[in-house]
């Protein structure tokens, strides 16, 4: 039984009264487990799905969605509440805040002109471009086309990043995505806002007509109220809490409670100081505040924080997407894609020549003013191919249930938000690999494959000579058996182990990756050895401490190495 | 008659640049008796502005990576049948190497460079500039070694 019912002064209620609300606890406990094993059954699949991407070539977004999409076809039956502000308030401030701290201010500020090209023109272009043509081809309302052009102009780069980092493409490539995602998905959440404003304002006959001037100004004024409450709360917890201490818990605790804190602030503005219905940007608050954590909060934080933070964050990050894209999976009706192919062709095809455009367009613009700071053409097929869209169109959609336009249009729109999604996720999304490799962007991947292989091969030889001995050493071979096998073996492993420096010779940036890997797996094999020296009762846990702290800086500061090397 | 041993200083810093100028160097010393030199500077700035408390730890880390890249470098030149010394210093790698190269009285330094225009330690396409720079502080000449062409791999 709930707590609160011990604590409910049922000598005022009647027996009926009683009874009923013993049957709505019941009601209420029943639905809250019924969905609490949802989310154990999603929680589950996304460690499953996370296994299975380590053997398969797929994205584990884009498995995920598949595997969300054969669940809803199966029809399981999981209850799971999904509405926009689930996505909006709860899922997704913790994946901008955990991607806006690993941008360090100075990569960012060498690109800020262009993300912000792209960001805020780019958003604004994309709006009007996929909007006039939905609305001209599909004869959708201009207003409820305008929604959907602002919605779907949110990219998504988490599919796309995490190309970026297993084929090792160019750091600022990988930060002009990053951050044209993270400041286009609070301008297009504003854009959409004002456009889903205006479908009120006709539906309630107050519609005054469209100021681009006064939307300009309204998105600017929104945007960069957003910015400036991330600042102010990012400014203050990072400079008088986060540089001060070196607490892991605390600061976990404080980064959570500022991530959301950060997001609704800004939302409900107006709502937490009495000034009405001004509201700013969250997204964008959230990207403020994140920013001034990775950049200035944790300037004073220890290794050993600053990894139990990053492994907290990269844990939450992960589940929270894995749920956002098992979500999308669970949330189409393959009946209603089919249903909608056409408005979803239009609807790809309009994505798609907008971003041409937006990117290829403004590009050519950057490179005017910015001659020395251009983006080079292979860049700009990879920024072009890799606007993904995602959680951020999902979660506004959502909002349509056909109230603000008729139900026919928003499941229009609905339908087309969906198959966009779907048609980047699959097509554009299994193809980047290939892309980036074509456009000769992978830095290392076919190198160090091939390195790899002629690594393994000495490595699993190494382990057969190993067993050989072993087998002998037992009394199971014969001694001439053994020798003889040893020699065959010798000789294969010295062929292997050739072929490995022949290559290391020929790419002797390998070496250097090896030498620092394996000081890295030294100082991990270090660290458990001080653990194992604790539990031994070798040494007390302050030693331990102690120890740690050291190691942790050591690995710290191998890992700026590596990343300063490019590996 | 007997040949003068001439002394040839190699930066080294690990990557395909330090490697060829390694190779290099030891293909010509097999024709002469040269000694040569493996130097490794660990400088912390090459890792951009760190904070006072990271400095050492990452000068630590750095030291350890160029012990065993310059002992790696030396053992391949003995086995090659080349002398070879390794000193490992701190601080600023131009003014280290030209002081390691004035104190062992150098005929030659020989510098590796990326093959395309990668950022090496001295900054993007500065490599020139450096060996300029080198050669006038030291009265020696300074030589820069990159590596053949990338092969394709099937």
């Amino acid at each position: 039984m709930a707590d609160w019912q011990n604590h409910w002064p049922t000598n005022i209620l009647t027996d009926q009264q009683t009874n009923m609300i013993a049957l709505l606890a019941s009601e209420g406990e029943s639905l809250f487990i019924r969905q609490e094993f949802g989310y154990v059954v999603m929680l589950s699949i996304a460690a499953g799905v996370a296994i299975l991407v380590r053997y398969i070539r797929i994205p584990y977004t884009v498995t995920l969605v598949l595997v969300g999409l054969l669940m809803s076809i199966l029809q399981l039956p999981l209850e799971i509440t999904i509405s926009s502000e689930l996505i909006l308030a709860l899922l997704v401030p913790p994946l901008i805040f955990e991607a806006a701290t690993h941008l360090k201010w100075d990569d960012l500020r060498a690109d800020l002109f262009p993300i912000l090209l792209f960001a805020l023109l780019g958003t604004l272009l994309s709006t009007f471009l996929v909007g006039g043509a939905t609305s001209w081809a599909l004869g959708l309302p201009l207003v409820a086309a305008l929604a959907f052009g602002a919605l779907i102009s949110a990219t998504d780069p988490v599919a796309v990043i995490a190309f970026f980092r297993s084929l090792g493409v160019d750091k600022r490539l990988s930060v002009l995505v990053e951050g044209e995602s993270l400041f286009n998905d609070g301008i297009a959440v504003v854009i959409f806002s004002l456009a889903v404003g205006a479908g009120i304002a006709i539906a309630e006959g107050t519609y005054e007509g469209f100021s681009l001037s006064q939307a300009v100004v309204e998105i600017v004024v929104v945007s960069f109220g957003g910015l400036m409450i991330g600042a102010v709360l990012g400014g203050v917890v990072s400079y008088v809490i986060l540089k001060n201490l070196d607490d892991a818990l605390i600061e976990t605790a404080v980064t959570v409670a500022l991530a959301f804190a950060a997001y609704l602030t800004a939302e409900d503005f107006g709502l937490l100081f009495n000034l009405g219905d001004i509201h700013f940007s969250g997204i964008l608050s959230v990207l403020a505040a994140a920013l001034f954590v990775g950049n200035i909060g944790r300037i004073n934080t220890s290794p050993t924080t600053r990894v139990t933070l990053d492994n907290f964050w990269e844990f939450l990050a992960f589940v929270m997407n894995s749920f956002i894209f098992l979500i999308i999976g669970l949330r189409i009706q393959i009946d209603r894609l089919t249903a909608n192919i056409i408005p979803i062709l239009v609807a790809v095809v309009a994505v798609l020549v907008s971003r041409l455009i937006v990117v290829y367009g403004l590009s050519w613009l950057h490179a005017r003013v910015q001659p020395r700071m251009s983006i080079p053409r292979n860049y700009r097929h990879v920024i072009f191919w890799g606007g993904l869209r995602g959680a951020i169109g999902l979660a506004l959609v959502l909002t349509f249930t056909g109230e603000i336009f008729s139900p026919a249009v928003a499941e229009d729109l609905q339908a087309m938000t969906f198959g966009v999604v779907l048609f980047t996720l699959l097509v554009q999304g299994l193809s980047m690999s290939s892309v980036i490799e074509r456009l000769g962007l992978s830095k290392h991947e076919p190198i160090r494959e091939e390195q790899q292989k002629r690594q393994v091969r000495v490595y699993a030889k190494r382990a057969g000579r190993q067993e050989l001995d072993n087998l002998h050493d037992a009394g199971i071979l014969s001694p001439a058996i053994w020798k003889a096998m040893a020699a065959v073996y010798d000789a294969r492993i010295a062929q292997r182990t050739a072929l490995l420096q022949d290559y290391l010779a020929e790419f002797p940036e390998l070496e250097q990756e090896m030498v620092l890997q394996a000081r890295t797996d030294l100082l991990r094999a270090e660290r458990t050895a001080v653990a194992d020296a604790t539990r031994r009762g070798l040494i007390t846990e302050e030693v331990q401490e102690e120890l740690f702290r050291e190691i942790d800086n050591r690995s710290s500061a191998l890992d700026m190495i590596k990343a300063n090397r490019g590996h | 008659m007997h040949e003068e041993r001439q002394v040839i200083v190699c930066a080294t810093r690990g990557g395909e640049g330090s490697r060829a100028l390694q190779q290099e160097a030891v293909a010509r010393s097999r024709h002469g008796t040269s000694l040569l030199i493996f130097v490794y500077v660990v400088n912390h700035r090459e890792l951009g502005n760190l904070e006072e408390g990271e400095i050492p730890y990452v000068e630590e880390e750095l030291s350890w990576l160029g012990e065993t890249l310059l002992l790696l470098a030396q053992n391949r030149a003995k086995e090659a049948g080349v002398s070879a010394e390794t000193v490992i210093r701190t601080g600023s790698p131009l003014a280290e190497i030209a002081q390691v190269a004035r104190n062992y009285k150098a005929n030659r330094i020989m510098l590796g460079a990326p093959r395309g225009t990668t950022a090496n330690v001295f900054g993007d396409d500065e490599i020139e500039r450096a060996a300029t720079l080198l050669s006038d502080e030291t009265g020696i000449s300074v030589e820069i070694v990159r590596p053949e062409p990338l092969q394709q791999h099937a």
